[in-house]
């Protein structure tokens, strides 16, 4: 028998370019790029709890850096980030352990996670917003009082 | 690597159009993949514009209309016309499933249809198969035992042969291998030389769980290794596919249930 016509280099088939990823998949995939927006942004957060210890000026200089009229925007979507994150986590623990695995559970499970992830969003955000006039804990001036309390203590 | 990308000779391109509705008012259009290995060019998309009232109601019926009616080099897999041969397995409106279970009706607007997803493709809607039935065959799918045989066939009992069957009979035994669920899978498409995806390893998942077989030690080994079980990040897509109503992440996890169990 002679050879079929398998010289020439097949194409490969559409994938992502033609499939309709179901809300499940959407937010497997939403669980790694948050994964990564968080990572980004504990660094962020490391670099400004250093600098609040390394002192006063240190921290001013910073607070310079990242006080932008958008910072808390962005503060609100990570802070979205993070509890999605958080809730899917969860989600995924529970597969693992074999529990709600299956399209209906986990369309449900799902719609928890992001009505999780908002109400705890904005829970996060009412709560701070009524602890601190600002956005951000600005370095409290240094009064006499202060410095005399430090120097006793 | 992951290549979210086609290869540039991989690229669909736009095709012929067709006009076959002959004046009726029950229209569809549908848009089908074609490439052909006896020429030098792309893949593309051909639209065939088909009067419903004269062709049957499943999209394979409609395929079938086309081959006969307005187009006869268009090339593609059937057989049984009724979801148990598996041969019709296609993606149709962004979702693989069989042709021959697929409602027009239920598809709105155009029909969109390509072969099974990621796959290198033979012709037309044909795609090629042979590393996924390699897969199937390294898993050893048949009855291993160490015991001798006995005069008479190894009985069940009905609650051990549920476990194949399921209690709704939509247990593993029930995959025809069409192979929706493995080429949905992303991790699937990413890994397909290293990863089993989902249709192999529910077919695993049969004969762990099948309580005649005596090779269970043997056969989670076979599938302890980084990438064979583990690349299933759970994305459901083969549950969401499978036009028999399996549950291929639930045998998947089940696997790994076995493994946690074997090394505690």
């Amino acid at each position: 028998m002679s050879e079929p016509s398998q010289v020439k280099q097949r194409p490969l088939s559409p994938h992502l370019q033609v499939y309709r990823l179901p809300m499940t998949a959407k937010m497997s995939i939403s669980h790694r790029i948050t994964g990564v927006i968080l990572t980004a942004g504990l660094v962020l957060l490391a670099i400004w709890v250093i600098a609040a210890g390394l002192g006063e000026d240190r921290y001013n200089q910073v607070m310079e850096l990242i006080d932008t009229p958008y910072t808390k925007y962005i503060f609100v979507v990570w802070a979205f980030v993070l509890f999605y994150h958080m809730g899917n986590g969860f989600r995924h623990v529970l597969w693992d352990i074999g529990f709600g695995l299956n399209e209906k559970s986990a369309q449900r499970t799902g719609t928890l996670v992001l009505l999780f992830a908002a109400v705890m969003t904005y829970g996060v955000w009412q709560l701070s917003c009524g602890c601190y006039k600002g956005w951000f804990i600005k370095a409290a001036p240094m009064t006499e009082e202060v410095r005399a309390q430090q120097g006793a203590g | 690597m992951a290549k979210f990308i086609l290869p540039k000779k991989s690229k669909v391109k736009k095709g012929e159009k067709f006009d076959a509705d002959h004046d009726g008012d029950n229209t569809k259009k549908f848009s089908v993949y074609r490439w052909n290995p006896d020429e030098d060019e792309n893949p593309r998309m051909d639209e065939y514009n088909i009067n419903l009232d004269e062709c049957g109601e499943m999209v394979l019926d409609a395929i079938i209309y086309i081959k006969d009616n307005v187009d006869s080099t268009l090339t593609f897999r059937r057989s049984c016309r009724e979801g148990i041969c598996g041969s019709c397995a296609m993606n149709i409106d962004g979702r693989n499933g069989l042709a021959c279970l697929t409602p027009i009706n239920e598809i709105k607007g155009d029909v969109k249809i390509t072969p099974l997803p990621h796959m290198p493709v033979v012709k037309d809607l044909v795609p090629d198969l042979n590393h996924a039935y390699a897969q199937y065959a390294s898993i050893e799918p048949w009855m291993k035992t160490d015991s001798p045989a006995p005069t008479r066939e190894r009985l069940q009992s009905p609650e051990d042969a549920q476990k194949l069957n399921g209690t709704d009979g939509k247990g593993p035994s029930g995959c025809i291998l069409c192979f929706c669920c493995s080429t949905s899978c992303p991790s699937y498409w990413w890994n397909p030389d290293k990863f089993m995806g989902p249709a192999v390893l529910l077919n695993a998942w049969r004969w762990l769980t099948d309580t005649r077989d005596e090779a269970k030690g043997e056969r989670l080994d076979q599938l302890e290794d980084p990438f064979k079980l583990y690349r299933c990040h759970t994305i459901m897509n083969c549950t969401n596919a499978c036009p028999k109503d399996l549950n291929p992440a639930k045998s998947i996890s089940e696997i790994k249930k076995l493994m946690v169990e074997r090394h505690s």
